[in-house]
């Protein structure tokens, strides 16, 4: 069959680039800038398909000057459509963020400049290398509580009871956890936590050390207030607060009043599909 | 693509006449462990004339991933880590930047290089050619507990590169102390 029709078919794939002789110029005239498809900016490869639509001329010419696919110098600079660059500009700025969020933070001393966190010091905050070697050694508390990002929350305590759930780090080492007396957290991946307490029921101070040995102590509880440590990371910083409690709290009331809520892993099944 | 020894040096720009941005990989192979094993932190200094780190806010790591002049940052995994290093924008009054590896210092187990079955840090371009690369014998690393492999220093006006391999068994803090690092 013949097709006699007096407008070019656009329904068969095979002819929609078909245009009748004498008909070109009644075509809608759409400038070559205008053809490109809306994809194309960052692929550099060939397309052969036709824009379904026309699009308005592109006020950025250099959105389209990345999509000359063939570049001949070996040391191409890394443009702003490189994959590459990109995600560098993302980290970038995402740096940039948290920076800011830690500028935003009022003046704190750091571990070195007091030697106690109590009612009058109650705030410290590591600098982001002392937040991120080694381990955050808790000495002196009875029992503890973290949470992840992913508000993961467990807790222990020094004789060996747990609650909720354990953050488990690529090492093999828990994020949190007691090992012996002392109650520790896994700095390499200060970025996993979000918060830890550790209270101290005991007659004795508690004392917290970072990698470098500098140290602070915590007094222990006195005159019906007992004094909790708050790890908090904001950023790429930990931050240490004091915060008083009344004595006679219990673990489950201090987890409440600071929202600790403990999760629950789900039982693992033998079942596999 | 040219593979380095211990002790020689490239000579990156002149070579590769308008290069101005370079991706650091550093990668290892470790035995796998299923109880506590020895974790293997990268990090970058940013050095000044006098060979030691410029500040602290000159050091990229993990937890601080882009340098203050934004010239240096951490860009992907391909290799267990990549930096990248825009050397252009890498201010006058840096000298070298220098690439290390340490074992973090747990408490629970400090760890060493032993589990670690081979290691190397190669340069390529932003368009992911590989420019060189030094593969660092893995020989007598039981007790190291950090290694510096390699840096990127100026040379009047050009960059060249280094393969360095040079162990420590005092960990992060012999190379913080050699580099006037501010733990």
């Amino acid at each position: 069959m013949i097709n006699r029709s007096p407008t070019p078919r656009t329904d068969l794939p095979y002819l929609r680039r078909r245009i009748k002789p004498g008909q070109a110029s009644a075509a809608p005239s759409v400038p070559m800038i205008a053809t490109a498809p809306p994809a194309t900016p960052t692929s550099g490869g060939l397309n052969l398909g036709r824009p379904l639509a026309p699009q308005p001329p592109s006020p950025a010419p250099s959105a389209r000057q990345a999509s000359a696919g063939l570049v001949l110098g070996h040391n191409a600079p890394a443009s702003s459509a490189n994959p590459r660059a990109q995600k560098l500009k993302a980290l970038r700025e995402a740096a940039t963020v948290m920076d800011h969020e830690v500028e935003l933070l009022f003046p704190a001393p750091g571990i070195r400049d007091i030697y106690e966190l109590n009612i009058q010091d109650r705030v410290l905050r590591l600098s982001a290398l002392e937040s991120a070697v080694g381990t955050l050694v808790v000495s002196g508390s009875t029992a503890m509580a973290w949470e992840s990002v992913r508000r993961v929350t467990g807790g222990a305590d020094v004789d060996g009871h747990t609650a909720g759930s354990t953050v488990m780090t690529k090492g093999n080492r828990p994020l949190a956890g007691y090992d012996g007396q002392n109650a520790l957290v896994t700095l390499r991946h200060i970025r996993q936590l979000r918060r830890a307490i550790f209270i101290n029921r005991g007659t004795r101070p508690m004392g917290v050390q970072i990698f470098s040995g500098a140290s602070v102590a915590v007094p222990p509880p006195a005159d019906g207030t007992q004094i909790l440590v708050l790890a908090l990371r904001i950023g790429n910083v930990l931050e240490l607060r004091a915060e008083p409690v009344p004595h006679g709290w219990s673990d489950l009331q201090i987890w409440q009043e600071f929202d600790f809520t403990m999760t629950h892993a789900a039982p693992v099944s033998s079942y596999r599909r | 693509m040219a593979t380095l020894v211990a002790g020689a040096n490239a000579a990156l720009t002149v070579e590769n006449p308008g290069l101005d941005h370079v991706v650091v990989g550093l990668g290892w192979d470790t035995i796998p462990s299923h109880g506590p094993s020895a974790e293997l932190v990268p990090f970058a200094v940013m050095c000044d004339a006098n060979g030691v780190a410029a500040s602290n806010d000159h050091l990229v790591f993990f937890n601080q991933i882009v340098s203050a002049d934004a010239s240096v940052a951490f860009s992907g995994d391909e290799d267990q880590e990549q930096i990248d290093v825009a050397l252009s924008l890498v201010p006058e009054d840096i000298t070298k930047i220098v690439f290390f590896v340490y074992v973090d210092p747990d408490v629970r187990g400090k760890g060493t290089f032993a589990s670690v079955r081979n290691s190397h840090i190669r340069l390529s371009t932003a368009g992911d050619r590989e420019i060189l690369r030094f593969d660092i014998p893995a020989s007598n690393m039981e007790s190291v507990t950090a290694l510096i492999f390699g840096e990127l220093y100026r040379h009047r006006t050009e960059w060249k590169f280094r393969a360095l391999g040079q162990g420590y068994t005092t960990g992060l803090a012999g190379v913080a102390k050699d580099f006037g690092i501010s733990l």
